[in-house]
């Protein structure tokens, strides 16, 4: 058997060693004790079926622009809940920040490559890219979003500090944000600066496994790290902005729940 | 678990369910009887109008699948006639109210209030599946009904046991089983959906999973003897290797929502849904959530996953059993919308883009199916005179063959001579009539004077690469006929042959 396939007989040499993993895993685990033991055995049972059933979707999605488009659609708004239901967003306003940085983000990157023509528009080259890059600019936005509250709330009396000198919200969080900036950036920056040395990227993995020559797969994994950076470079601006935008107040609100008075009393006396 | 399993069965809920089930197939029969009959009504039709004497013998050698669900429209036609097709299509209008009711009471049991519940009732009648099911001689309809059966009945006997019930399981997964060998798709899903439920409740104790087991394996025993006679006759699916079946369309469009727009929007609601619910902290909400899922998902999945790995099987109508799970989900999405303009908004819409697609499946040429055979009736009922002569396309697959006209709508085709007719489906081993060949046809003409013909337009349904309309052209020119008037239909067409004055020295 070359590669991976499933075509005839082959699923069956993978369903073999999938088993004895499994069951080399679950006797490692036995031994020292984890328990439950049919843990290994449960998630890896979890993850065929879910596998499966992505695979399936996206059998069928591929064949299809449209819907390529509303699978895409569905992805985003997934990222912008997971990543406001992470950073702890109330309002509308911060909500939509966070749409915002996340689509500005990927929608950018996507445009781009596709506009220069490093990559054809067929459904599967969009589902790729965009799956990806839709994903790492949700993670970068969870990232920098806690990062920065996280900060507001260890900083609380700097910004306050800040404002009875006269500052506006913007330059009152501005090292805050640079700095929460810096540390969401790091992961992304040292995947993209270690490629291949440190790990295996994923699409150029999957790039050669489905048939690409390794220049190509190459080409590939340069424009998705060049996505990615750009997409939370983007993404990360935009939260920076718009989370500084609706004010301190509204900063409190998540970052510093128990000031919540103290800062309404404080923007009305400024 | 939702409370709703606590409940006592009560007027409320069977009132709710018998409403439910009466507007179901009174939406569902709206211009039931409009559209025309298609290929597989016509094998319906044909097989349930044999003789009891011819239809076993029929059996043994093909469609054993739909052996039960042709004997009772056998029955189905012993009482009401051949008069119309609304009348005979009545029988699945009742299946789909049946369907609808029964879903009401899943709901019940997943612990929804009565008026959600019976929401998902009325989404099950308007989703196009169901409603081009319930005008449609075919055991879809019927076997919809069977799987939500099977379903509320599951359910019942986990929440509340009792050996009684389970069996009462186990004699409706059987009974579902003859009526449509799939049903057994249903297995996973009532495993998963015990998985999940005891993953919620761990007390949850051995003996519930050995009466999941033992019901499940009485009824795939009552059913053994209608998987072993398909089994045997599987090479009647073959058909589905040369469709390519496995497209956006065919996945998620076609089994439930009918229209790609349609379909798009229904499927966010129900991502929405599931992906509000599916970790939600209320146990039952969840359990709903992923047992709806499953039901929904799973079917689909195995066939394919065969469809793949080793024969094709996927068709969008296999998986028409999952359609109460697909209405359920989509209501259970309205749900999660906190206000009641968001959820008004949204069923508007949901109708808006629901609308066109039902009223195109209720013209007389539907989407669905193509088959223009009710306008062939018609114009011979107006055109052809008693005694004219009739040649029907040769080398079409017989479930096309325009001869079906005449046997589906008898009463619309006088009384022409048929030429080409070598043996009649009733005394045939198979559906079908048997034609005879073109130079067996040729030797029959005669002396007559007018002749019909009527082919098949489109090429991609004959078994070869074939020209009938020139074929036979060419046959009847050089004896001496002439075009007097030719009818082209989307699917058939119909040319009038006299014969010329010196046609009798050629």
């Amino acid at each position: 058997m070359t590669g991976l396939d499933i075509a005839g007989s082959a699923w069956l040499h993978t369903a073999l060693a999938v088993a004895l993993l499994m069951i080399a895993g679950t006797v490692s685990g036995a031994l020292l004790d984890i328990r439950p033991f049919r843990g290994p055995v449960i998630a890896i049972l979890r993850a065929a079926i879910q596998l499966t059933v992505l695979g399936l979707i996206l059998q069928g999605i591929v064949t299809d622009l449209r819907w390529v488009f509303f699978w895409l659609i569905v992805m985003t708004c997934v990222a912008i809940w997971t990543s406001g239901r992470r950073i702890g967003v109330r309002t509308g306003q911060q909500w939509s920040t966070v749409g915002f940085g996340i689509v500005s983000g990927a929608g950018f990157s996507i445009a781009v490559v596709l506009l220069t023509g490093a990559l054809t528009p067929t459904p599967q080259h969009l589902l790729a890219i965009g799956g990806i890059l839709i994903g790492n600019a949700m993670t970068i936005s969870s990232i920098f979003g806690r990062s920065l509250l996280r900060a507001v709330h260890e900083n609380w009396h700097e910004i306050e500090g800040w404002i009875a000198l006269g500052a506006d919200t913007g330059q009152a969080t501005l090292r805050l944000r640079r700095e929460a900036a810096a540390t969401s950036f790091l992961p992304t920056v040292d995947q993209t600066r270690t490629t291949g040395l440190v790990t295996l990227p994923g699409a150029f993995v999957g790039s050669l496994f489905g048939g690409a020559s390794p220049i190509a797969a190459g080409q590939f994994q340069l424009i998705v790290l060049a996505g990615v950076l750009c997409a939370g470079a983007i993404c990360m601006l935009v939260l920076a902005h718009g989370l500084a935008q609706g004010g301190v107040r509204s900063l409190a609100r998540i970052a510093v729940p128990e000031t919540k008075q103290r800062s309404r009393s404080l923007l009305r006396r400024g | 678990m939702g409370h709703g399993t606590l409940l006592r069965p009560n007027g409320g809920w069977a009132y709710a369910s018998l409403m439910t089930g009466i507007a179901a197939l009174t939406f569902g029969t709206i211009e039931a009887g409009k559209p025309s009959y298609w290929t597989d009504e016509a094998a319906t039709i044909l097989s349930a109008t044999r003789s009891w004497g011819s239809l076993w013998p029929m059996l043994l050698h093909v469609d054993a699948v739909h052996g039960v669900y042709y004997m009772l429209v056998h029955i189905w036609i012993s009482l009401v006639g051949m008069g119309s097709p609304a009348m005979l299509r009545l029988s699945s209008g009742l299946a789909v109210g049946a369907a609808a009711a029964v879903t009401v009471l899943i709901a019940r049991e997943l612990g929804w209030t009565i008026p959600w519940a019976i929401a998902g009732g009325l989404a099950l009648a308007g989703l196009p599946r169901m409603f081009l099911a319930a005008a449609n001689v075919r055991s879809e309809a019927l076997s919809v009904a069977c799987s939500t059966l099977i379903v509320v009945l599951w359910l019942r006997a986990e929440h509340l046991g009792g050996r009684r019930r389970w069996l009462f399981h186990a004699l409706a997964l059987g009974i579902g089983i003859w009526i449509f060998a799939f049903t057994v798709l249903l297995l996973p899903v009532e495993i998963l959906g015990r998985t999940l439920q005891r993953h919620d409740r761990p007390a949850s104790s051995r003996s519930g999973w050995r009466n999941l087991f033992l019901s499940q394996g009485l009824g795939v025993l009552l059913g053994l003897p209608l998987l072993l006679l398909a089994y045997l006759e599987r090479g009647q699916i073959a058909f589905l290797s040369s469709r390519g079946e496995l497209t956006a369309h065919t996945l998620f469009t076609t089994p439930w929502f009918g229209a790609v727009p349609l379909s798009m929007l229904a499927w966010a609601v129900i991502l929405w849904g599931i992906f509000r619910t599916a970790r939600s902290k209320d146990i039952g909400e969840r359990f709903q959530t992923l047992m709806l899922s499953s039901w929904l998902v799973v079917p689909g999945t195995v066939l394919v996953l065969f469809s793949i790995l080793s024969t094709p099987m996927y068709t969008a109508r296999y998986i028409a059993l999952s359609s109460p799970a697909a209405a359920l989900l989509l209501v259970s999405g309205i749900r999660t919308f906190r206000t009641t303009r968001t959820r008004v908004l949204l069923s508007v819409l949901l109708v808006v883009f629901l609308l066109p697609v039902l009223a195109l499946e209720r013209t007389a040429i539907s989407v669905h199916s193509r088959a223009d055979w009710s306008s062939v009736a018609s114009f011979f009922q107006r055109q052809a005179r008693p005694g004219d002569t009739v040649i029907y396309d040769i080398w079409v697959r017989p479930s096309w063959s325009p001869r079906n006209v005449s046997r589906l709508y008898p009463e619309l085709v006088p009384n022409i001579r048929d030429i080409g007719l070598r043996r009649s489906w009733h005394c045939a081993p198979g559906l079908w009539d048997e034609p005879r060949t073109l130079p067996e046809t040729v030797r029959r003409i005669g002396s007559a004077q007018r002749i019909w013909t009527v082919v098949v337009n489109e090429q991609k349904i004959h078994g070869r690469n074939q020209h009938s309309e020139a074929r036979l052209a060419e046959v009847l020119r050089r004896r001496g006929y002439r075009i007097s008037e030719r009818r082209q239909f989307p699917l058939d067409t119909i040319v009038l042959w006299t014969r010329t004055s010196d046609g009798m020295t050629r």
